[in-house]
């Protein structure tokens, strides 16, 4: 769920990111072609405010000069045309200038006035520079007499006083009655001077006025309106992208701040997850992900892995929160160790109460002098955890070969084998036992799921010789050999198969109480099963099923695995009630403790198998045979002889005061009752 | 393009009024060659008789030496008189009366006039896209399959640039070869300056720049209006008015006015001085300015000759 909301926020942000990105292009391109365009149009406006300006000149000058090149006015006159065409052709300008486009279009209008004004003028300018060339010429060609000769300069000299001031008045002044004589003059140029002055003076107003027209036009004013509206409409244009871009910005800023607050984010989780994964987060030290990491950058390390022994009971006694503080003071303590000796390398924890350390370039011996050395500083420090003083004692397993976590662990169980070490360094033998393991694992799962999980039954005699019970053994039928389960114990509590094989003979050996009225058995049930709740309801409901039954069931206990005495003795005593009788299998060997064995209200002593082997040569093995024996008649104990193999041995410790006896001497186990 | 015009009118600030033609101008090679093949197929006229040439012809100097030409079907094409085409890319104005103002618009015009061609677009498509001489031709240039009307006027307009007569002599002497007229010829150009015929027979082609009354001087012209400015403007002042006509290769173009009335140069030199100058100019002086005239001939234009 948490993955999907992440991803669909990137999502997000990648859809957002690429719409704004398309956004940018086609903003910039939209703005780019749009200013192009703007400044187009504006440069052909200005042009043609130029051309105005030119054409304005020109007409000027074709006033004021006698000789003027037309071509000029005309070219202008084109050249404004198709400027003219070009603009109004242009679609961009009506979409986006459609105020500044009527504006233009007044001013195309005035355009066609003052082409159409240009041509009139153009018609009586040029008859009137015609006429005043022959106005002055004639003063030469003509034959006037000496009385007309001053009106004709007075009056040649009034049109030139005009053409250089452009003042009406001296028009004015030009008496024509004088002139009106020159008509029907018998001399053709007198005529000619005659009809010019009439031309001129007929053309002139018309000249002037058309060349006001031209001059005073609004030619200017309207492309100046325009250009202005023009200017006006883009930069509110421009106004408008430049927001449109802060907003684009703005939008980039935020998307670039999100991405940047999510990486950030990341990173801090990526950061956590790294943590969380190469380092263990109860004691702050590195796991067994990092070991696996780190050990790949050794060329020849040599691997220690030290275990808290006996730690479970650590946990079981005083509960994980305890466990857990003592597992982070001494991984610590470890740590500090290391650090104060100055060796290089980490502490890494690799299990439940292992912890590792790598060594490189460090001789054996000297490792293992650091080893002994740590050991014995562990065992003699007090962890004190919630006011409660612990001494911790630690084994090590030291590997020098590949796989080095999984040698040193080997090596590690062969010291739990082995007491009187606390460390131990692996060699190739030490394999063997994980092949055998594995081995076993594979045969006695097979045995389970096949039905292979056979109960043995093997009588015991009272003093009479008469089978008072029979105890139940588990046999496993491997490759159609029947075989102790005893090698297999181990992998079944590794395997958490234990208690299946446990269910098993458990229901056998009711199954044979049920069809045999008077049988009695005494079944082996380990602590491990006592404390199993599957196992406590199964035998609740197999003594539901025939009442009675209890009385004609033992259970025996192994001595040695007693330590939850509390859980051991509720059970006892429930039992108890209904009937059923209780034995301490392999009673004697290790440390056996009387009072103990006093307070769990026990029926039957079986004595250990090696106190009762020895029994004939060991001076030992008969004195402790003694004590349990004188222990038991006074604490009103029955005891039974196991591994009762010979005559001689039969007779001994039936000579001794043993109760009961069960060996091979007297019967061995079998898939049957014997005599039943 | 400001450049250009910022440079003719420094040019022209000078005192001459009349600039000499330039010597080459830019056309596309390819275009005018197309151009000329279509100025003189008679195909595009509808019976298939008149071309362009037929009206313009090189032998004449790009005009026709009748007073009236011949159009489509025998007509005779009335009341104006064949200008000339050649140096026509000069002029301001098309036709006598202005109303094209490209030379694109002209052959368009001329192509579609009931007394010259009697064309429409839609024949002349018809007829220029079966030829696939010209297919290709045009496919070359214009990259299209089909031919349109535009694209043949526009190819006949390339042509008509090149048909230019630079280098006459009195070319050569604006250029600045003083020797290039004699001292008549001279002569005959400041009397063509002083009696006036300078205010409308300037610019590139002394004339063809703006529009002017034919007869001024007198108060009754006998000579037919046909399609004056009026045509065009629709103002009444414009009766009588048209183009000034060039006054390149003169000589080679009569009959001259815009009806073709008068065949001879000198008569026509008389006549403006009477009509529009109100002067009758002396003959002496009308020899001079014939003389002058004569120097406006230039060369055969070169395209003519290439193929």
């Amino acid at each position: 769920m948490k993955i999907r909301s992440l991803s669909l926020k990137i999502w997000a942000i990648i859809i957002t990111g690429v719409l704004v990105i398309f956004l940018i292009i086609g903003f910039s391109f939209f703005a780019k072609s749009y200013y192009k365009n703007s400044s187009d149009i504006l440069n052909n406006l200005i042009l043609l405010k130029n051309y105005n300006n030119k054409l304005k000149y020109q007409v000027l000058y074709s006033n004021l000069f006698l000789y003027s090149n037309n071509d000029n006015i005309a070219k202008i006159i084109h050249h404004i045309r198709k400027l003219n065409k070009k603009i109004d052709k242009n679609v961009f300008f009506k979409k986006f200038y459609k105020n500044v486009y009527e504006k233009f279009k007044a001013y195309e209008n005035e355009v066609f006035n003052v082409e159409n004004d240009i041509f009139e003028y153009l018609r009586y300018n040029q008859p009137l520079k015609n006429s005043l060339m022959y106005l002055l010429d004639s003063i030469d060609i003509a034959k006037f007499d000496k009385n007309d000769y001053k009106t004709v300069l007075h009056t040649i000299s009034l049109i030139l006083l005009y053409k250089n001031s452009l003042d009406d008045d001296f028009i004015k002044n030009i008496d024509l009655k004088k002139i009106e004589k020159f008509k029907n003059s018998n001399d053709i140029y007198e005529q000619a001077f005659y009809r010019n002055l009439k031309v001129y003076l007929k053309f002139l107003p018309k000249q002037r006025f058309y060349l006001n027209r031209i001059i005073n036009s609004n030619l200017n004013e309207k492309i100046d309106n325009t250009i202005t509206a023009f200017r006006y409409k883009l930069s509110k244009n421009l106004k408008i992208f430049e927001m449109l871009s802060y907003l684009l910005v703005s939008f980039i800023i935020i998307i670039l701040s999100l991405l940047i607050i999510y990486i950030v984010r990341l990173d801090d989780k990526i950061k956590t997850i790294t943590y969380l994964l190469e380092y263990d987060s109860l004691t702050g030290l590195k796991n067994r992900f990092s070991f696996k990491k780190d050990i790949k950058k050794y060329n020849s390390p040599i691997v220690v892995i030290f275990n808290i022994d006996k730690f479970k009971n650590i946990n079981d006694y005083f509960g994980s929160n305890i466990g857990d503080k003592v597992l982070k003071e001494v991984g610590l303590f470890i740590e500090k160790y290391f650090k104060n000796k100055k060796i290089k390398g980490g502490v890494y924890r690799v299990g439940a109460d292992d912890f590792a350390f790598i060594f490189e370039n460090v001789d054996i011996n000297d490792i293992k002098s650091i080893v002994k050395d740590l050991i014995e500083q562990i065992e003699i420090k007090d962890f004190k955890i919630n006011e409660t003083i612990f001494n911790i004692s630690m084994s090590a397993g030291i590997s020098k070969k590949f796989p080095y976590l999984e040698n040193a662990d080997i090596a590690l169980k062969n010291i739990k084998k082995d007491i009187k070490d606390k460390f131990i360094v692996y060699d190739n033998k030490m394999n063997k036992d994980v092949f055998l393991n594995i081995k076993k694992s594979k045969e006695i799962k097979e045995a389970i799921d096949n039905y292979k999980i056979i109960p043995y039954y093997q009588p015991i005699f009272d003093k009479e010789g008469n089978i008072c019970k029979y105890e139940v053994l588990c046999r496993v039928k491997v490759k159609d050999e029947i075989k102790s389960i005893y090698p297999y114990l181990e992998i079944l509590k590794e395997n958490k198969l234990y208690h299946r094989v446990t269910q098993i003979i458990i229901k056998e050996a009711f199954n044979k109480l049920y069809s045999n009225k008077n049988l009695e058995l005494s079944i082996n049930l380990s602590v491990e099963d006592i404390l199993n709740k599957e196992i406590l309801n199964l035998i609740n409901q197999c003594f539901l099923i025939k009442k009675d039954i209890s009385k004609r069931v033992t259970f025996e206990i192994l001595e040695s695995e007693i330590e939850n005495y509390n859980e051991v003795n509720t059970f006892i005593k429930v039992l108890k009630q209904k009937g059923v009788k209780f034995a301490i299998d392999d009673f004697g060997s290790g440390y056996s403790n009387f009072n103990r064995i006093l307070n769990l209200d026990i029926d039957y002593l079986k004595i250990d198998g090696s106190i009762i082997k020895d029994i004939l040569y060991s001076k030992n093995s008969k004195l402790i045979l003694e004590t349990i024996i004188n222990f038991s008649k006074k604490a009103d104990k029955v005891t039974i002889a196991e591994f009762v193999e010979n005559k001689e041995i039969y007779d001994e410790v039936k000579k001794m005061g043993i109760d009961c006896f069960q060996g091979y001497y007297l019967a061995k186990p079998s898939q049957n009752l014997e005599g039943k | 393009m400001r450049l250009l015009v910022m440079l003719i009118i420094f040019v022209f600030l000078n005192a001459e009024p009349i600039t000499p033609i330039p010597l080459n101008i830019k056309y596309d090679k390819e275009k005018a060659k197309l151009g000329k093949l279509l100025f003189f197929d008679p195909n595009f006229s509808r019976d298939k008789k008149i071309s362009c040439a037929s009206c313009h012809s090189p032998e004449f100097y790009g005009a026709d030496n009748k007073q009236f030409s011949i159009g489509v079907y025998g007509q005779v094409d009335k009341p104006m008189n064949s200008p000339t085409v050649y140096n026509a890319v000069f002029n301001c104005w098309q036709f006598w009366n202005g109303r094209a103002k490209t030379l694109q618009q002209q052959a368009m015009m001329a192509n579609h006039d009931k007394l010259e061609m009697d064309m429409d677009n839609k024949t002349l498509e018809d007829r220029v896209n079966s030829n696939n001489l010209y297919k290709k031709m045009f496919f070359k240039i214009y990259g299209k399959n089909y031919i349109t009307a535009d694209m043949v006027y526009d190819a006949i307009a390339e042509f008509e640039k090149t048909l230019i007569t630079p280098n006459s002599k009195f070319d050569r002497y604006l250029r600045g070869d003083k020797a290039a007229l004699n001292d008549k010829e001279k002569k005959g150009y400041f009397l063509f300056k002083s009696y006036g015929c300078i205010t409308c027979h300037n610019g590139v082609n002394i004339g063809g720049n703006s529009f002017q009354k034919i007869g001024i001087f007198i108060d009754k012209i006998d000579i037919p209006r046909g399609r004056d400015r009026y045509e065009v403007t629709k103002n009444k002042n414009d009766k009588y008015v048209y183009k000034v006509p060039t006054l390149r290769n003169i000589d080679k173009t009569a009959p001259y006015f815009h009806n073709g009335s008068v065949k001879s140069l000198k008569k026509a030199i008389y006549l403006m001085g009477k009509w529009n100058l109100g002067i009758e100019i002396p003959n002496k002086d009308i020899d001079y300015i014939y003389l002058f005239l004569k120097t406006l001939t230039g060369k055969q234009p070169k395209s003519l000759d290439e193929n």
